[in-house]
């Protein structure tokens, strides 16, 4: 009798790989890395990237895809195409990205949106992100007064409610105001008019801190305390992370604390 | 440039390689091809970090030099697209 062989299907695994090289890789998110049949990485540095070309013999980078000029969606969709092709193949794929896969990183995102769409088993391996890696440099938790993320073009383009008691927290601020999808980076221009929309809210003379997580264990971040008004002055890169303190302090709702208090009286805590 | 892979690794995945300047680093320099792990000690305490990485692996000052040259290893990051 023979032995009935399916075709092998294939499968995609997007996962991350953490900021800070040797550091942050867990041991799922490895094997992921180490048993796929062809690995794409898209790295924060060469040295990760060629960290990661060691775990397995067929891993691909992703950066020829980027070209000066090219709006970043057209690079992102062939980004995905190149994986999802493997998929189709019947390889297990894994893309192995720097931080956490599902943190503002469209490829991964649509990546297995459209590989299980196909069919395809797809799974999202969770990493640390340049977020967690804020929380614990600048030793700050959300939790304390409560914490607002915004992609800063987005910030700008927008009109958002920002909550002045709760830590303010802007990405990719170094090309803040690029609506064209095709800039490595804004100027002093752009960041004068995005601290003129922080100015809604915050005292120009209010301190801001600029971010960048280690991306190699002999790196240190990068906490540059500024006043907001000197934002436009300050050197920032793609990398680079805004953090606004809190400006006032939280205030109370009475009304809601006397309903509260109401019903702690009519049911009284169980034993 | 495997030796620079390891080092890092070992720097990143070791929390006394990591964050100790005294005596720890004498295992990684004694497991590769460094010498003068005093002056690789002296050089943490001091957190030059290029010369420090020099000095671990010396006969690969040139290419060491590059671990600190944001410029030429640096990858374009993964923006996420503005909507």
């Amino acid at each position: 009798m023979g032995i009935c062989m399916e075709p092998t299907k294939g499968s995609l695994s997007c996962v991350g790989i953490g900021m800070t090289l040797g550091s942050h890789l867990a041991p799922l998110a490895r094997s992921y890395v180490e048993q796929a049949d062809v690995v794409f990485v898209a790295a924060s540095n060469k040295w990760v990237e060629e960290w990661v070309m060691g775990m397995n013999g067929d891993v691909r980078t992703l950066q020829p895809f980027y070209a000066e000029g090219k709006s970043r969606m057209e690079t992102y969709t062939e980004m995905v195409e190149a994986m999802m092709s493997e998929v189709r193949s019947g390889k297990r794929v894994c893309g192995a990205f720097y931080g956490h896969p599902g943190i503002f990183a469209w490829v991964p995102h649509k990546a297995v949106k459209t590989a299980r769409a196909e069919g395809f088993f797809a799974h999202m391996e969770p990493g640390i992100s340049a977020e967690d890696c804020l929380y614990a440099d600048l030793g700050l938790d959300p939790g304390t007064t409560g914490c607002q993320h915004f992609e800063a073009t987005q910030f700008m383009v927008y009109r958002r409610c920002v909550d002045p008691s709760a830590w303010l927290i802007l990405w990719q601020v170094g090309i803040a105001g690029d609506r064209t999808l095709k800039r490595f980076s804004t100027g002093a221009g752009y960041r004068d008019l995005l601290v003129e929309v922080l100015a809604r809210t915050y005292p120009m003379r209010h301190e801001v801190i600029v971010y960048r997580a280690a991306v190699l264990p002999i790196y240190q971040p990068r906490i540059e305390r500024v006043l907001l008004r000197d934002l436009p002055d300050i050197d920032l890169g793609m990398e680079d992370t805004l953090a606004v303190p809190p400006a006032q302090s939280l205030i109370i709702d009475e009304d809601i604390g006397r309903r509260l208090a109401d019903l702690d009286n009519r049911e009284p805590m169980m034993s | 440039m495997k030796d620079v892979l390891n080092i890092l690794e070992s720097v990143g995945s070791n929390a006394a390689l990591r964050h100790a300047p005294t005596g720890s680093w004498s295992s990684v320099v004694d497991s590769g091809h460094a010498l003068q792990a005093d002056e690789v000690l002296a050089n943490v305490a001091l957190k030059d970090e290029q010369h420090m990485v020099a000095m671990v692996f010396p006969f690969e000052y040139e290419m060491l030099a590059n671990v600190a040259s944001k410029d030429e290893r640096q990858m374009v990051p993964m923006v996420f697209p503005f909507e």
